[in-house]
Order: C-alpha cells, then structure tokens, then sequence
C-alpha cells in the first residue's frame, strides 16, 4: 500500500474519519497505532511481530536506562539495545550479503556456505535507526522516556513515515504526542496541499523518469555515451523528487493527523560542494549519522587524519546502510572521499572560493550524478559499464532523445529556483517570490520544524485556476501504474 | 509541544482579504470555469479523438473530424467511413488494396503521410501502379475480428488484395480473450470466431453527446479505465509487498497458431499478404524469439503464402543503431512503430506486392 496508490487514499480517509470524532486522546493514540499496524501489515503481516518486539525491546532498555544511576547498568541496557536493533538489521539486510562474500572467498578452498534468501522487512534500516537513537538520547540524558508502550509504539510504527522516513527522532515526536490530533480545516488544507506537491513529484516527475532510466540501466552497452549521460540525469531527477516526493507525502499526511514531521531535503542539487550537498539532501539520515556515529567516533576533534577516517568510515557505512551491496559501499565511499577533499582543500585555504557559485554547483552536480550511477546499478558489471562508456565520447550506441527528461529537468529546476528564493532566509522568504507566489493563490506557511512550504488556495480565482490545472495535469498525464518507491527497499 | 504557529508573511502579501462568501465562491466558480476552458483547449492538441459509430465495425474514429495525438508520438490522422484512414474513400472502381491491423496500422502516432498504408501507395504510384491503399486498422482488433470482418470488408471494398498485420500477441494470447471477438474449437472441433459485442455502460449513450463535445470527458473516462486497471493489478493487499505471494501467472494451452493463419488466409480467400511485426532486440536482431514467429514463418514456407516479416529490415535498424518501435515521448523500442518502421515495412511491402503484381494482383 503505498502512497500515490488509490488503496492508500481509501486507508487515510477511514484513518482521519476515525480520528475526526472528540474522542479522548488516549483512544485516538491507539487507533493511530492500530491503523500505523494495518497499514505495516498490509505490506507483510508476518514481520509486525518483528516490529513490535523491536519497539517493546527498546522501550523496556530506554525505561531502565532512565531508571538506573549506576553507569555500567546504563551502559549495558544501552549495548542490548543497539544489539537488538542492529542485530535485527544486521540479521535480516546484511546476512545474505555476508554469506556470499564469504563465500567467494572459501570457493577456492571448496567450502561454500549455504545462503538462506530472506525477504527485507519493510522500513527495518529507518525504524531501527529512529529505536536506536530513542535510547541513546536516553542515555545521554537528553530525553525522557516515553510515558507508556503504546505511546512508544505509536512513535515507532507512525505509518507516514514507518518505511522510508523522514527519521523522525523521539525528541522530535514524543513532545507532540500531547497535542489533540485528528483532522482539522486548516491541517486538511495543510497537509493535503504538502502531499499533492509529493504526489506530483512522484508520479508527475520520478515515474516519467524511470521510464526513461529503467531501460538505459538494464542494457548500457546499447547506447550512445550523450543516451547514458542523460540516463544518468534521468535517475538523478528520479531518485530526487521520488523520495523528496514521498517525503513530502508523509509530512503532508501527519500534517492532516495533527503531528509536524522534519524536513528531508533542501534543494540539493543547488549546494555549491559536497558537504553542502549531505547538509541538503536525506537530512534525517546525514544528521542521525553525525549525531550518532559521526561524533562518537570522535569527529573532528583528534586531528586530521582521524577527521577523514571519521569521514569516510561514516560515508562508507552510510552507503551501506542503503543497501547490502558493493555498489552501495562505493557511493558512500565516493562522497567520503570527496568530503575529505573538500574538508582538505578548505582547511588549506581558508574559506576563499575556486569557483564561482554557477560553476561550483555544476561541478558538484555532475560528482553527484556519476556517483549515481553505481547507486543505481544493479550489479558491479553494469557500474563499470555505465561509468566507461560514458567517459567515450565517441563509442556507438543508440542515440534516443527522451522529451520527458526536458521538461522534467525543467520542471525540478523551477522548483529548486522558488525553493532556494524560500529558503533564503530562515526568518522571511524573499517578498518578491512571497508576492508573486500570493498572486498565483499560493499561501506560504511555516513551522519550525518543517520549514517553509507552500499552500494552494481557493480563495481566489486565480488560486481556483492554478490547482484545477495542476490536478488536472496530474490526472491526464501521471502513468498509471504505481510503482514502488525507491527508498522502500532500504 | 504546541502546534507550530504559521509565521505571518511580508507586509502587503496578505492573502487574506476580505471578501463576501458569495463573492470569494464566484471567484473560485471563475477560476475554475476558465482551468476547464484552458486544459480543454491545451488536451485538444494533445488527445482529440471523437468516436462515431459504424454499424458493421462499431467505434470508429468520427468520420471528417481529425484526429490529434500526443500520448505516444505525435500524429495528426483523418478518418473516412466504416473507419478507414483517409480524407475520403476513392471509388469502388478503383480496386484498392485493403490493410486490416490493430493499432500498429492504425497508427494514430504518426502523421497521414508516414503511415505505412500511404507510403506504399506513394511507392507503387512511383512505380506506375495507381492503386489506392485503405488503412482500416482499429485498436483492439484481434485475427478474430479480422476474420469475422473479412466478408464486409470484402462488400465494401471489393479490394483486389488485403495486407494482414499481425504481432506474435495476435497469435499467442489475444485471438483467444474470451471478453472478445475470439477463436473457438466447435463441437465438431473445427476452428471458428465467437463474436462477442463490446459491452457497453448503461451511460454510454447518455454520455457520448457530451464526451464528442469535450476532449477533457472523454479522455478523462478513458483516465480513469486506465487507473482502474492498474489498480486491479496491484498485489492484493496483506501481500503487497512478498514477491514470493505473488501468484504464478496461469498457464496456457498452446494456441492453435497454424490454424489461425489458416482461417485468416482462407476468410480472405488467399488473396492476403500476412504482414508480421516481431520485436526487436538490437544484441540479436535476427533472432527469432517467439513461438508465434516460428510457426508463422513454417506456415508461409509450407503453403507459399505471400508473407513479409519486418523482421528483415532488423539488421539495418540494428546496424543505425535504431529501432522501429518506439518514440522520444515515450521508451525507445517500446509501443507502436514510429515513422522509421513505418517507412520500413512500406518498404518491405512494396517489394513484395510488386513481386505479387503480375501475378496474383492484376
């Protein structure tokens, strides 16, 4: 059941009508629980146990930890509780990928392990990251336990964002949990305005673009370079508004339940280097792993080459985390390589500029392109056909085209323009886009924690006209299949 | 924690103004009004296809109104009576030579001129032979309803030779969809076409006045029949996501392929070319990869049938690095054949009617 198919719109018109009523807000935590289970077990029933015995596991932990005085104690309630929550990400994402690269190893040696093929529950490496940093937080006194199991659960299981994020912290949600939830005028608006900006970018956008990647992937040796750079491109805007899409829906849908979600993304593909890039893009995940690996393994404190080993151990880790592959590992070590670079080049030159800011941007984009296309691959073969053909200019291939990739390239384009004029600054956007936006019927809101969005309006005729086109658009043009989302087999 | 409050915007950008609750609902009536105007005339351009009726053939392409298409492509079409592509149907003196396809000849994708219906009869016209080339294909035919067809055709065109297209599809599964005009063994075990009428909504007839008015109704119904048939393919839901839980797609019986070239020859009393479009693989254009293409190209051998396989024109598509299928708006050697193709299978026909000509044709 996932978000931009009709099954989902049905599940969350019952869900809101069923939090809608003046019930006591115990109850309606619990009906939030219950439907966060249905919607889980809608993917797979079989792995709701799994989630729930992970999230009693690590409530029980955070209840002792904040319990106890004793440092040991607490440090031994803290280690079952990342044994519990890596070990189960460990187990199920990882053991295959184990086995079979040790199994490479032992062939010459005539020993080979059988390898059991398991099917990865859904959302594992975003809850458990969201149970570990509960306890951990705990742990360094940083935050209270949450007051009861099924308040815990409800955190855990919160089915906006149980499978692919935004990484909602316990410090973040718990707080909000006191609030009277249910739908309201104003959070329907809201929200439903956030998630037709997700849904257009995921069927309007990400879907018209696998369309255009899926097959240049599946069979590179068969283009032109010029048909692979723009393959390339093509999963560059998909893997964008495809997760920044689903991001945006599930901060739309707890925006219509009551609850503010963080923001995830922030016009990546504007960052003028790469550490900006990481400060941009999966900002749940790039945070959680500075909070929480980054800065325990020292960080930057004990010098410089202990800096880029921190660097890259987490970069390389944080592409592991995506996925039990080598590809993956690559991406992140090919980001933990740059970031070293850049971390380098700054400390040797202070904070002067080499390029201009067009420039830089450019530059940075075609690194994060081309490292790309080994997240994309879907084996080691398909990498290093992609990356060698691309770098040959003159190699032949079919030439294709494809008009989508304009005007989608387009369309994100235009979208990162007036979300960088937003984002200008933190305090007020910039008034000229405020007044052009106003004129078009938009309404610019903001909240702390989710930063500025935009709001379509029906107040006035020309609000009316925009999101009739825009409906309308989005209805005569999205494919109609629904197709999962990328980050759903993290 | 409170709910976030909204941080109020620039001095003189308040959205807010004031306005009478009727006044602010006939503004939103406004802007509504004029999206609908607006999309109305943008989808003109992009999908314009208003559908008549024909007695013997059912839905048709609306005779005189052209027909615009963005979807897949970019074709602008006209249409004539009983569905045949053309501004207007030349005189039954003139003997034409018939093409029946589905939507690979009909080709809303492609302009008039690009068709491979108009361009063999500009190439026979090149070659001196003055002889018109009717395109009556229709999406969603099948062999069946070239068969059950093939009298009335015959009536009305008295043509002197029909070109047949068929895909391995045709052959494989959808001749056989029992929802439709489809092959049936008789009793006496005999091959034979069950005609199935295209059931209609009770609505039907309310609604086509206005779906001929408004392109945005009409493909907006045709929207919505998509999205309810993708939703119908979604997994069920507790499995959604196990690959495992997936049922195994029902197995088949073979089809009684050679059977079915068999009816089809002999409906059209053998005066048919049978136009075949396989896919195309760039790694292997030769190679033949279905079943249905297999027997196909047996059964012209065996009873020496007039027979083109596009197929030949594989390894120079494969040699410019192209594909006859596919367009830029859509997936490169995927959908409907683009106006390469199109001109290809031209030319392959044109050989093979010229070689014909003296034979069978005149």
């Amino acid at each position: 059941m996932i978000f931009s198919s009709p099954r989902f719109f049905i599940f969350l018109v019952v869900v809101l009508l069923l939090l809608a009523p003046r019930f006591r807000l115990r109850l309606k935590l619990d009906l939030l629980l219950f439907a966060s289970c249905l919607f889980y077990a809608a993917w797979d029933w079989r792995y709701l146990g799994l989630l729930l015995f992970v999230s009693a596991a690590n409530y029980e932990c955070g209840k002792r930890i904040h319990a106890s005085d004793d440092a040991r104690t607490r440090k031994r309630w803290l280690l079952a509780s990342v044994a519990v929550s890596l070990g189960t990400l460990g187990y199920f994402k990882y053991t295959g990928f184990f086995l079979d690269n040790l199994n490479a190893l032992l062939t010459s040696f005539g020993v080979t392990i059988p390898v059991v093929s398991m099917l990865l529950p859904a959302g594992i490496s975003f809850y458990t990251f969201k149970t570990m940093s509960y306890t951990i937080d705990i742990y360094r006194r940083e935050l209270v336990p949450s007051r009861s199991l099924m308040s815990y659960s409800t955190f855990v299981t919160f089915f906006p964002e149980l499978i692919a994020g935004p990484i909602v912290r316990a410090s973040v949600f718990l707080p909000q949990m006191e609030r009277v939830i249910g739908p309201t005028r104003d959070r329907l608006r809201v929200g439903a305005s956030i998630f037709l900006l997700g849904l257009t970018k995921k069927l309007g956008i990400a879907d018209r673009m696998a369309g255009v990647a899926d097959p240049i992937f599946a069979a590179p040796e068969l283009y032109a370079p010029i048909t692979l750079w723009m393959g390339a491109l093509a999963y560059t805007i998909q893997i964008y508004c495809d997760f920044s899409g689903y991001s945006d829906m599930a901060v739309g849908v707890s925006k219509m339940i009551g609850y503010d979600l963080p923001r995830n993304f922030r016009m990546p593909y504007l960052s003028v280097n790469v550490a900006e890039f990481w400060r941009r893009w999966h900002i749940t995940l790039s945070t959680w792993l500075r909070d929480y690996l980054y800065i325990p393994l020292g960080g930057n404190r004990d010098g410089r080459a202990r800096t880029y080993w921190n660097l890259m151990l987490t970069m390389l880790l944080g592409g592991l985390w995506h996925g039990a592959s080598w590809n993956f590992v690559l991406w992140g070590g090919l980001h933990g390589v740059a970031l070293a670079l850049h971390r380098a080049l700054k400390e040797a030159t202070g904070e002067r500029k080499f390029l201009p800011a067009p420039l830089a941007i450019a530059v940075t984009f075609v690194f994060v392109l081309l490292c790309w296309v080994p997240f994309r691959s879907p084996d080691w073969a398909t990498t290093t056909t992609m990356l060698s053909r691309m770098l040959q200019p003159g190699a032949a291939g079919v030439l294709f085209i494809p008009y989508a990739l304009l005007w989608c390239g387009a369309l994100l384009g235009i979208g990162h323009a007036i979300g960088a004029a937003l984002d200008a600054s933190v305090v007020r956007p910039s008034p000229t886009v405020a007044r052009w936006l106003e004129r078009l019927g938009f309404e610019l809101r903001h909240d702390t924690i989710s930063g500025w969005y935009v709001v379509f309006g029906m107040r006035t005729a020309l609000g009316a006209f925009v999101l009739t086109v825009w409906v309308l658009g989005l209805y005569f043009f999205a494919p109609t299949g629904t197709s999962p989302f990328i980050y759903f087999q993290f | 924690m409170p709910e976030s409050a909204t941080t109020p915007l620039p001095p003189g950008t308040s959205s807010h103004r004031s306005r009478t609750p009727l006044r602010r609902a006939a503004a939103v009536a406004l802007g509504v009004a004029l999206a609908l105007g607006c999309v109305e005339l943008g989808m003109r351009q992009v999908y314009w296809l208003l559908s008549g009726r024909d007695p013997d053939f059912g839905a048709i392409p609306r005779p005189g109104n052209p027909v615009h298409w963005w979807r897949e492509g970019h074709g602008t079409s006209h249409w004539t009576e009983h569905g045949i592509r053309r501004e207007s149907l030349p005189g039954k003196e003139s003997r034409p030579i018939l093409a029946v396809g589905d939507s690979f000849t009909e080709a809303f994708n492609v302009d008039d001129d690009d068709v491979f219906t108009q361009r063999l009869e500009a190439l026979l016209a090149d070659g001196g032979i003055a002889v018109p080339v009717l395109n009556a294909g229709r999406s969603g035919l099948s062999p069946a309803d070239y068969v059950a067809n093939a009298q009335r055709h015959r009536e009305l065109f008295a043509p002197r030779w029909t070109v047949l297209q068929i895909r391995p599809s045709d052959l494989e599964t959808e001749g056989f969809e029992a929802a439709e005009t489809h092959f049936s063994r008789s009793a006496a075990g005999v091959l034979e076409v069950v005609l199935v009428k295209p059931q209609l909504s009770r609505f039907n007839p309310l609604l086509l006045p206005f779906r001929s008015a408004s392109t945005l109704l009409n493909y907006g119904i045709v929207r919505g029949r998509e999205y309810r048939a993708a939703m119908a393919n979604e997994p069920p839901l507790f499995r959604a996501g196990s690959a495992q839980h997936r049922a195994p797609p029902p197995t088949r019986e073979p089809q009684p392929m050679a059977e079915v070239l068999e009816l089809l020859t002999r409906s059209w009393d053998n005066r048919v070319t049978l136009l075949f479009l396989p896919d195309f693989d760039l790694r292997a254009p030769q190679l033949v990869s279905s079943d249905a293409e297999r027997i196909f190209a047996a059964q012209c051998a065996e009873h020496g049938w007039s027979c083109v396989n596009l197929r030949d024109a594989f390894p120079a598509f494969a040699a410019r690095f192209e594909s006859p299928y596919g367009f830029p708006n859509s997936e490169w050697n995927q959908g409907h054949m683009n106006e390469a193709g199109h001109a290809a299978t031209a030319e392959l026909l044109h050989d093979e009617v010229a070689r014909r000509l003296p034979r069978d044709l005149l």
